[in-house]
């Protein structure tokens, strides 16, 4: 049984303009507390059994006892996420990782991600992370224009994000960056910009994610007064397209809608969100998603600390899928990869006729070049269908 | 014709009680109060519940000793005002003022029953109060008090109205001095016969100065200004006066109490349990509860259960006669039993003749009224039953559309009727519908000599099987100032209008009276012609026939599929010009699909009109990771939900909108 491990990181140096994710400023007790509490959570959820965690069901973060059986779960990766992880020293995320480690449940050959702001990184803390066992670093850099990291309200200007990059290089075999395209005031020009710069780093991995403008966040409400205007879905298309090319051409594969990998080097942890298999998240407002129920800690910090330290419950909600719910989610979550989605595996799992009832629909992706359609995988294609995913994706819900 | 169920549009409880039936859906607590108190153990209610029945529970406001008063002691009366003007506020001051109603019963503009009337400001239907006035003679007056509609498509039922009364107060705001709508009631009022008070109204806005408005009273209307009367509907100021003026002024009403029975329906409603009540003005004779009586348009016999007055609610009285104004009930099971405009006459002894002017009703606009969810037809339909019961004007059956699956197509008396009918099931029946754009009825010749009616374009036979088109005509009459003839004449005459003469009337009037083709006018004829004349102009019209024009039908194709409930029939001239303003709308309603969109117009084969909307590009969510699993999925079933609502035409999903927005020219 292979787990992946989600670990969340709720804090940062200062919340980006566009940023909707649980994550903010401070203060250091909060953070220090908030690190114990986490450490606390790992040991008793990872190094329970499989089936402790499935008894977890009566969600109690009450200690359970080890007691290890051949089915027990192996953690396969391990993604430290947030937020920014790399605000906490490299010695306190070792802490984090010692805890996994000390479950005994870690697989040797495991993907170690932490992600890293590059204005909280050097190459002395890179070191010192890869010492503790991290072996993949994944650097938010967003762009290389810095009137564009302005936009974004990132902390750190595009030479910082050079310098960071250039280090992780050196150091990491396994580097990913992220990018953001769709930025207002962006042009395909600034694009390319960032795109080469970003190529001449030679990272394994690159997430190119389009910019979503999330009511809630500084951007929305500076698009809502007119003071930044969004990209049309068209310029948005042509910029998606231009990345695809230009990345193409570098010898990177795309294998989701966002994501592109040398060979051999895809995410093996989202990959494992992508196919619907299990992971355990923990941290606060973390997601786990086990033996078919999904839940979500509380996401408050102090609050998941108070919730850990009373021995109470820490699972703000959860949801059990029923047959029809499981589709759904497998086959939206699977049309965002390659690989696609087995129809017809499905439909045998859940009872139903999905080749049937969709014929119509299936033929239309088809022969729109939308979709290709195999032996009862479907897939979206790269050109026409990843970014018509949630079009195609609904058309399969209920 | 009122249904007096005023079913909160949220109150989806409520609502779904009614589909479950009426005896649990008149219950709301605020109906059951205020139903109790009518019903005198005595009444002959059957096969209800105990609890409908009574006892009369003693609530004293509702039961007013009703005072028997002479012939001459009875006034009847209507307001004739402009939208805004006070009307419904002037006339709870006066309810008040003669305790008709009490205070915990007040509510904001009594009259208006229908909560679609008092949230649109508009009285819909007419209603009608008795009231008892101690005046300063000393002696007792009935004064009734006749609300109206005040619309085109209505025209008629306010006539009836007005027929009803032997007099109308003029009812003008300081502030906005005569209007438009003033003048067109003011002349059906005139045209009725009826006795006019000027009435001056919102005195207390006192930096409004009262002479103008008299003055223009004067040359509007040659009223002597010492005749008309100061009030405030707010305050209450001069409500007195104005009482003491209607028993001065108004005529008491003529007729025989002992001649033969000619009881005038002005207006009628549906209840639940007592099927259709007739609401009437006695002009002769007497009605009681056991008489057999008969409508005279078609001879129908029926046994008086019943007959009271509305005061303001449903009381039972032992006898109605000449002059009074009130209910009847009689075993009629839906308000097509008891038509506007018929007369009531005794079955054994019947009047010689009826009451003039009784029309029956025309159903002259039709749309395609279809449930939004497919699975919902029943629920259509038992709606589009029990609403019929209730509207003696409006008509409908079944239809199928290869777009919008099981509906029916609905007749109406034109088209704010369709409105307020469409709007009232939506809210009343809490159903949600897909209409089509109104079209007209067509006569249609068919190469084999047959006639046929159309009421769907859909349905044109093909030009290779058609004779001959016609298209019903109005005479219309459009009454102006002088000043805004051309802009009337112009739209007119660009709506194929033919121009049969101009009338001078009093002042700067103007009458126009046209021959215009209806399917012209109900493609947004009423609100240019308001535009053209800054609000001034009135349209009445009337059917005067069919006339055989040069009319094709223009079908519209989706991705080459032909969409029938899209179809309409126009002008050959216009075909072109139509079929490319549909196209237009339809690529801007039509959202962008996953494929090409392509969107035509043609007759026949002949394509005349064509656009295409380009392929949607990009509807996708971004960095879809654990946590975010969930709210993805919901997200999507939310979009998922919006969808189901578009009605699929092949593979393109068209919005419900489209459907209705061919009809809005550019």
């Amino acid at each position: 049984m292979q787990l992946g491990l989600y670990v969340h990181c709720p804090f940062c140096i200062s919340k980006c303009n566009y940023c909707d994710f649980n994550s903010q400023p401070a203060p250091t007790e909060l953070r220090e507390r908030y690190l114990g509490a986490l450490i606390e959570q790992i040991q008793r959820r990872v190094s329970s059994s499989f089936a402790a965690c499935v008894a977890q069901a009566s969600r109690r973060a009450e200690p359970v006892e080890a007691s290890p059986t051949p089915d027990a779960p192996h953690v396969t990766t391990v993604f430290c996420g947030g937020g920014t992880p790399t605000i906490y020293t490299a010695q306190q995320l070792a802490l984090v990782l010692n805890a996994v480690r000390a479950s005994g449940k870690l697989d040797p050959g495991a993907e170690v991600t932490c992600e890293a702001n590059p204005d909280t990184v050097d190459a002395d803390k890179l070191d010192a992370l890869r010492a503790a066992g991290f072996n993949r670093i994944s650097l938010g850099m967003q762009s290389l224009v810095d009137a564009e990291l302005q936009i974004l309200g990132r902390s750190h200007d595009s030479d910082t994000a050079l310098a960071a990059a250039a280090a992780a290089r050196d150091i990491f075999d396994n580097l990913s960056v992220d990018i953001i395209y769709g930025i207002p005031g962006q042009t395909a020009d600034s694009w390319v910009a960032t795109l080469a710069g970003i190529i001449a780093l030679q990272p394994d991995h690159i997430s190119a994610y389009g910019l979503m403008i999330e009511e809630g966040t500084p951007l929305f409400e500076m698009v809502a007064a007119g003071r930044l205007q969004p990209h049309d879905d068209d310029t948005y298309a042509d910029l998606y397209e231009q990345a695809q090319g230009t990345l193409a051409g570098a010898g990177y594969e795309q294998y989701e809608i966002s994501n592109f990998a040398r060979p051999g080097r895809r995410c093996r942890h989202n990959l494992i969100y992508w196919r619907n298999q299990q992971y355990l998240g923990c941290g606060a407002g973390a997601a786990s998603y086990l033996n078919g129920t999904r839940s979500v800690n509380i996401a408050d910090p102090q609050e998941y600390c108070d919730a850990l330290a009373a021995g109470e419950d820490i699972i703000a909600s959860d949801e059990t899928l029923d047959k029809p719910h499981w589709a759904a989610e497998t086959i939206m979550l699977g049309l965002r990869t390659i690989e696609g989605v087995d129809l017809r595996q499905i439909s045998q799992d859940c009872g139903m006729e999905l080749e049937t009832s969709h014929a119509d629909t299936i033929a239309v992706l088809v022969a729109e070049g939308i979709a290709t359609y195999d032996r009862g995988v479907l897939r979206l294609t790269p050109e026409k269908g990843f970014l018509l995913h949630s079009e195609v994706a609904r058309r399969f819900f209920l | 014709m009122l249904m007096k169920l005023a079913i909160p549009r949220n109150d989806h409880a409520i609502a779904s009680a009614y589909r479950r039936g009426p005896e649990r859906a008149i219950m709301s607590k605020r109906r059951a109060a205020k139903l109790r108190p009518q019903l005198p153990a005595s009444s002959a209610w059957v096969g209800l519940p105990a609890r409908h029945r009574g006892p009369n529970e003693g609530n004293a406001i509702h039961h007013i000793m009703l005072r028997e008063v002479a012939q001459q002691n009875i006034r009847t009366f209507s307001i004739v005002a402009h939208i805004d003007h006070g009307k419904s506020t002037l006339a709870d001051r006066i309810l008040e003022h003669c305790h008709t109603i009490g205070e915990r019963e007040m509510r904001d503009q009594v009259l208006d029953d229908m909560d679609l009337e008092r949230e649109r400001g508009i009285t819909i239907k007419a209603s009608a109060v008795r009231l008892e006035y101690q005046a300063d003679d000393g002696q007792t007056y009935v004064l009734n008090l006749i609300d109206t509609p005040g619309h085109v498509d209505f025209n008629y039922e306010v006539s009836r109205a007005l027929k009803s009364c032997d007099g109308a107060l003029l009812l003008v705001d300081v502030s906005q001095g005569v209007e438009a709508q003033t003048v067109a009631n003011m002349y059906l009022a005139v045209e009725a016969g009826l006795a006019i008070i000027p009435v001056i109204n919102k005195i207390d806005l006192a930096r409004f100065d009262v002479e103008p408005v008299l003055e223009e009273l004067e040359s509007t209307f040659s009223f002597d200004p010492a005749e008309a009367l100061l009030t405030s509907g707010k305050s209450g100021q001069g409500v007195h006066e104005l009482l003491e003026g209607i028993v001065k002024h108004i005529p008491a009403p003529a007729g025989e109490a002992d001649g033969p029975l000619q009881a005038l329906i002005f207006d009628s409603k549906f209840d639940p349990h007592r099927g259709a009540l007739a609401y009437v003005r006695i002009f002769n004779g007497t009605i009681k509860a056991g008489d057999r009586i008969m409508t005279m348009s078609d001879g129908s016999n029926f046994d008086v259960d019943e007959v009271g007055v509305f005061a303001p609610d449903m009381q039972p009285k032992d006898t109605l006669s000449v002059g009074e104004v009130g209910y009847v009930i009689a075993g009629m099971k839906q308000t097509k039993d008891c038509r506007v405009g018929d007369t009531i006459t005794a079955a054994d002894t019947p009047a010689q003749e009826p009451l003039p002017g009784y029309r029956e009703p025309q159903a002259m606009v039709f749309c395609g009224l279809y449930p939004s969810e497919n699975a919902d037809y029943g629920v259509v339909k038992d709606a589009l039953d029990k609403y019929s019961l209730n509207d003696a004007a409006f008509r409908y059956e079944p239809e199928t559309s290869a777009a919008l699956g099981f509906g029916f197509r609905c007749g109406f008396l034109g088209l704010l009727h369709m409105e307020i009918v469409q709007e009232r099931l939506e809210r009343e029946y809490d159903l949600d519908l897909v209409a089509t754009a109104p079209s007209v009825v067509y006569r249609v010749l068919t190469s084999d000599g047959e006639v046929r009616e159309i009421e769907n374009p859909a349905l044109l036979p093909t030009p290779d099987k058609l004779e001959a088109i016609e298209e019903p005509v109005v005479k219309a009459k459009i009454m102006t100032p002088h000043k805004y003839v051309g802009a009337c004449m112009k739209l007119s005459e660009d709506r194929r209008g033919v121009f049969d003469k101009m009338e001078y009337l009093h002042g700067d009037r103007v009458e126009l009276h046209y021959m215009l083709p209806l399917a012209e006018i109900i493609v947004d004829y009423f609100d240019r012609l308001k535009s053209a004349t800054r609000g001034y102009a009135t349209l009445d019209y009337e059917f005067a026939g069919f006339q055989e024009d040069n009319l094709v039908k223009v079908d519209i194709l989706i991705n080459g599929d032909s969409v029938d409930a899209l179809a309409i029939i126009v002008h050959r001239t216009f075909a072109e010009q139509r079929g490319r303003s549909i196209c237009r709308k339809l690529k801007k309603t039509i959202p962008r699909q996953m494929f090409e969109v392509r969107i035509q117009a043609a007759i026949g084969g002949r394509v005349i009109a064509a656009t295409r909307n380009a392929p949607l590009r990009k509807d996708v969510l971004e960095k879809c990771y654990g946590g975010d699993v969930t709210r993805k999925r919901k997200l999507l079933e939310r979009q998922k939900e919006g969808k189901k609502r578009m009605k699929q035409v092949g593979v393109v999903e068209v919005p419900q909108e489209a459907f209705m927005s061919i009809l809005e020219l550019d």
